[in-house]
């Protein structure tokens, strides 16, 4: 599945599911990559993320936003409800539709650039792809121009390559 | 208490973030209300009676946890 992808891209995809389960999911989605993202260590991704606003907490919290927001379209208030987090899933989380094409996603951005590995960036290009679903309604949340991040991600690249 | 007033999304995309986001809510929800019964001595059978799934099913998806979290289990057929 990881074939191509560089020791940091590596270890983004292996701390998905890490962090899925912290936050109580039974599932890895591209949020939990994304949020993964941000706390790559020595990465220009995690420094692209924070250039663009985003760290750990803000994805947090426009994550939390969108799930508020989609709840009250159909009249209901999770404020309301007084849920205790769930204290950590029972196995590891499986990967769900919406990682699995980012991963998908960040290889087919590698080979149209005819980048040969795929680093962290790409991972964070392929989650930008999404026109549809959480992540972008998130990003949508925290006043990002998705598109525009995602120019600017590209054009880091080309500088680098 | 919680007021739930049914409305329809106007948009789409909107109405499917819903049905994501409700999915989510649901496991939430399923992982707290199973927990609490366990902690006032339901049994699994009550649990899976009441969910309308299998024993087995519910074990398999919360027993590990509930152990981890130090919820006293009753044993079975008690």
């Amino acid at each position: 599945m990881f074939n191509r992808f560089v020791k940091e891209a590596r270890e983004i995809a292996a701390r998905a599911p890490t962090v899925a389960r912290g936050l109580g999911s039974p599932t890895v989605e591209a949020e939990h990559l994304l949020l993964a993202l941000t706390e790559a260590p020595d990465t220009g991704t995690k420094e692209a993320l924070a250039d663009a606003g985003l760290n750990w907490q803000v994805v947090r919290e426009a994550l939390d936003q969108e799930n508020e927001r989609s709840l009250a379209a159909v009249g209901i208030s999770i404020a309301a409800f007084d849920l205790p987090p769930v204290a950590g899933a029972d196995a590891r989380p499986q990967w769900a539709t919406s990682a699995k094409v980012a991963l998908e996603r960040s290889r087919t951005v590698a080979a149209a650039r005819t980048d040969s590995r795929i680093e962290s960036d790409h991972i964070l290009l392929g989650i930008l792809q999404a026109r549809l679903g959480t992540v972008p309604r998130a990003l949508e949340v925290a006043g990002i121009d998705r598109l525009a991040f995602a120019r600017r991600v590209e054009a880091e690249l080309d500088r680098a390559g | 208490m919680v007021e739930v007033q049914l409305s329809s999304p106007t948009d789409p995309a909107d109405g499917l973030a819903a049905v994501v986001a409700l999915r989510r809510f649901t496991e939430r929800l399923e992982a707290a209300e199973v927990e609490r019964a366990m902690r006032e001595g339901w049994s699994w059978p009550e649990v899976a009676e009441a969910l309308g799934v299998t024993r087995q099913a519910v074990h398999k998806k919360h027993a590990k946890r509930l152990i981890a979290t130090g919820v006293q289990l009753r044993r079975r057929g008690h």
